[in-house]
């Protein structure tokens, strides 16, 4: 994992939201790369005893960006990583990041794109949107947020997308009508979500019922891992066993043990961690395994999955 | 700095004038990792720069027969100007590929190629091809052809730009003038799956889905590889099924008594890499050239070579065309082998 | 990464039964010509959304009937909502050149249904001048553009529309195979 990571220096630490804290990385070396619409880094925070790590959007202008911005919104059920950041992380500290991947691209031949971003879910869009200026693209953004809570960079949005942007501050009483924007999407209309796991369900719920198919929506939601029972992985190569507490994923735990299990987005998304079950039941936590896959209960993806067994025996 | 410097012009057609050098022999990518020949396809990574002079040395290899390469496809692409296709959604992945290029070739070989950016103004100069040229990154209009035409005319070996939707990979553009019967022209805008059809491989057995979800997940800066191999009679670069009518005949020519000069390994280095901006992937596919007669100067390969050949199993010699000249090269190479 | 290998797997369209989509709001069969049996049953079965029977003519004879050119049909299915399903009946570079057509105003793959190819005609595209030829029935085939005889591999493209086609005699010009044998 420590293979090929791009040491940043913090620039800037802003407040963007009355929860959400925005950080602007510089390179310590050389220029930082450019990305694709959509792409997201893994920061690596080195909290005293335990190491999080976290994918977080980047939302600078992709082409040629000076630095890598993410915003950050304290959880409520925070396993660390966004009280880390929240707390921890100053001007001028040096954090450690993966290279951008992308999980969560642009279909471009989409003949119109509707963004709709939930509370911190904006970030991804904001690299959307220079590139589909570029392009002479068209699309619409909407925006649900909570003011008192996030909302972040709506003024500058509003001011740059004119008639293109629209608001919902559901602390003031406003709503999206789902169905609404749903119904009015003509042929080659592409849907793209990033918000709350609730959100992204209510539209796919509203899609799949007016005979919306699934191909035209996509979303992307990284899947904080949750908090479970403890538990113990064996590492069936070795007989090593590693004990999982309640507040670290079989991922982190394996990874602090010396365990390398390849991996990327570390939310229960890209199927890279997906590990082959020997022993025990597992209980699947992630977006990426079929149901049918996960019925077999012969594979398990560390990064958010826990088990349902006292232990688990692992293919590693 | 360059371990084989460019030489004069060579052919690849007509007369043949091509040969390696003791050198370019030396660092030739045999690809057989066994006696025994085994179907499997080792991807790893192109971990840069790679062992000093050898063809993983660089992401973009220049070797000595970069003048005579670089002709034979201007040669292709007059003959033929569909050889180079890029469909329209995948501009942005043809000028990361020029970035990638020009950025990685102006550091890795300095006494050919510079590039001083400005801004967006770029200056490049390919001092081997006497080309000397400013332009605007990402606008198109500011080059004498279409970007990937432009840098592909100044890469040894075959380049695809793969677009990447739905988890899956696209052939939405390429400039293939070298390429081991198959048609850019016609796999165009092909799947994954698809453009590997014709591939004696398993479709079952989810062979293509865990490729896929590799190959889909190939991080930035992060290049895999792979090595690839058929036989071609003559040193042909252009062995493409357009060609064929052409090129057919001289599976032939091969007799016991040519078998040394006129069979050719033909090796692919086949390079995956990230494009930055667009997500795309490249796919880049260097073909290196080797007679027998110059193959067997290393006795180990020569010894190696017969054992493979021996057990080629009989859906790949027709797969790869091997047919007409696979016993007399199988008889030839067995001099080579003291367990004969 | 490892890829094991099976001998003699080929690349070619695979017709699976088609059933109608209950959820769509706009059910659109389009059939060739004339309309078959299978697409009128399956028509006539289709009980939820706004259905329309559509036959488009690809015969060259005039449109008649309240039949469609492909024209119209491109007008016709640009008014259509997002949820909407289609199935298809012809031949098959028929087929494929509808659903070229819908994909080019935006409808995807999963929205598009093919019944089995009512012929067992191919389109072939050659590898060596370009020329694409319809209503293909033999392999080897003359090619309309170079006169090569060209065998016809199960290699199919879906931008082309065709099946891919080689000299078949490229080692050894004198040897013209004697019968061309009937596509499957």
């Amino acid at each position: 994992m420590s293979e090929g990571l791009i040491e940043v220096r913090v620039a800037s630490v802003a407040d963007v939201a009355p929860k959400i804290r925005e950080f602007r990385f510089t390179p310590v070396a050389e220029a930082l790369p450019p990305f694709s619409p959509g792409a997201h880094v893994v920061v690596e925070m080195p909290g005293a005893g335990k190491t999080y790590r976290n994918a977080y959007s980047l939302m600078s202008d992709p082409f040629n960006p000076e630095n890598y911005g993410i915003a950050v919104r304290l959880q409520d059920e925070s396993r660390g990583g966004s009280v880390f950041m929240h707390t921890q992380v100053k001007e001028g500290d040096v954090l450690r990041i993966t290279p951008p991947a992308n999980l969560f691209a642009p279909h471009w031949a989409a003949k119109k794109h509707i963004l709709l971003a939930g509370g911190v879910g904006i970030t991804p869009f904001m690299s959307y949107l220079p590139e589909m200026q570029r392009r002479g693209a068209d699309y619409e953004l909407h925006y649900l947020f909570r003011s008192e809570q996030t909302g972040a960079y709506r003024d500058e949005l509003k001011k740059a997308l004119g008639e293109r942007f629209f608001s919902y501050d559901s602390d003031a009483g406003e709503k999206c009508d789902v169905r609404a924007l749903l119904a009015q999407g003509a042929p080659g209309t592409h849907i793209y979500i990033c918000g709350p796991e609730s959100l992204i369900h209510a539209v796919k719920a509203e899609a799949e019922a007016m005979g919306v198919p699934a191909g035209f929506i996509h979303y992307e939601e990284f899947a904080a891992p949750k908090p479970g029972k403890p538990f113990t992985v064996k590492v069936a190569s070795s007989g090593q066993e590693v004990a999982v507490s309640a507040d670290d994923s079989m991922l982190e735990a394996l990874e602090a043990a010396g365990v390398e299990v390849t991996n990327m987005c570390r939310g229960g998304v890209c199927g890279q961690c997906v590990t082959r079950v020997l022993e025990g039941t597992p209980e699947h936590r992630d977006d990426f395994l079929s149901a049918a896959e996960k019925s077999r209960n012969d594979c398990v993806m560390p990064c958010v999955s826990r088990a349902v067994t006292d232990s688990l025996t692992l293919d590693l | 700095m360059l371990r084989v410097a460019p030489t004069k012009l060579e052919t690849f057609r007509d007369d043949f004038t091509y040969s390696n050098s003791r050198e370019a022999i030396e660092r030739f990518p045999f690809p057989f990792p066994e006696d025994e020949y085994s179907y499997s396809v080792n991807i790893e990574p192109h971990t840069l720069p790679g062992a000093a002079g050898s063809v993983n040395e660089h992401l973009f290899d220049i070797d000595e027969h970069y003048l005579s390469e670089m002709a034979e496809r201007a040669q292709v692409l007059k003959e033929n100007p569909k050889r180079c296709l890029a469909m329209p959604h995948m501009e942005l992945a043809c000028w990361d590929f020029i970035d990638r290029a020009m950025t990685t070739m102006a550091a890795d070989y300095p006494d050919y190629f510079s590039l001083q950016k400005n801004g967006e103004q770029w200056h490049w100069q390919n001092k081997l091809l006497q080309l000397d040229d400013t332009f605007t990154f990402g606008d198109s209009s500011t080059l004498p052809c279409p970007p990937l035409e432009y840098m592909g005319r100044q890469v040894q070996g075959d380049i695809a730009l793969l677009d990447q939707r739905d988890g899956d990979l696209f052939l939405d553009a390429g400039i293939v003038t070298c390429p081991a019967d198959w048609s850019l022209a016609f796999d165009a805008g092909m799947s994954f799956k698809e453009w590997h059809g014709p591939v004696p491989m398993a479709h079952e057995m989810g062979v293509f889905e865990r490729a896929l979800k590799y190959l889909t997940a190939i991080p930035l800066g992060r290049p895999v590889r792979r090595l690839n191999w058929t036989l071609t009679v003559n040193a042909r670069m252009d062995t493409s099924p357009e060609t064929y009518p052409m090129w057919g005949v001289e599976n032939r020519s091969v007799t016991a008594e040519n078998v040394g000069e006129k069979v050719y390994l033909r090796v692919e280095l086949q390079v995956l890499d990230r494009m930055a901006r667009s997500n795309a992937l490249m796919f880049s596919i260097r073909t290196y050239l080797i007679s027998m007669n110059d193959l067997v100067t290393n006795k180990d390969w020569a010894r190696r070579m017969h054992r493979v050949m021996k057990t080629l199993p009989e859906p790949l010699i027709e797969y790869k065309g091997l047919t007409h000249y696979h016993p007399l090269l199988v008889d030839w190479l067995a001099q080579y082998d003291p367990a004969n | 990464m490892q890829v094991e290998m099976i001998p003699g797997v080929k690349s070619r369209p695979v017709y699976t039964p088609v059933t109608v989509n209950p959820r769509s709001q706009r059910q659109i069969f389009i059939a060739q010509d004339q309309i078959p049996a299978a697409l009128q049953s399956l028509y006539d079965g289709c009980e939820q959304g706004e259905k329309s029977l559509l036959t488009v003519v690809t015969t060259g004879a005039a449109a008649a009937g309240g039949a469609l050119s492909i024209d119209d049909l491109a007008q016709r299915v640009a008014s259509l909502p997002q949820s909407s399903s289609f199935y298809l009946a012809g031949s098959e570079a028929f087929m494929w050149d509808i659903a070229k057509l819908l994909t080019d105003a935006g409808f995807i793959s999963d929205q598009i249904a093919m019944l089995a190819p009512l012929s067992k005609e191919r389109r072939l595209f050659c590898t060596h001048c370009y020329t694409l030829m319809d209503h293909v029935t033999h392999s080897p085939h003359v090619c309309s553009g170079c006169g090569r005889a060209l065998l016809v591999r199960d290699h199919f493209s879906k931008i082309h529309r065709a099946y891919v086609g080689v000299q078949i005699n490229a080692e050894d010009p004198a040897d013209l195979p004697a019968a061309a044998e009937e596509l499957s």
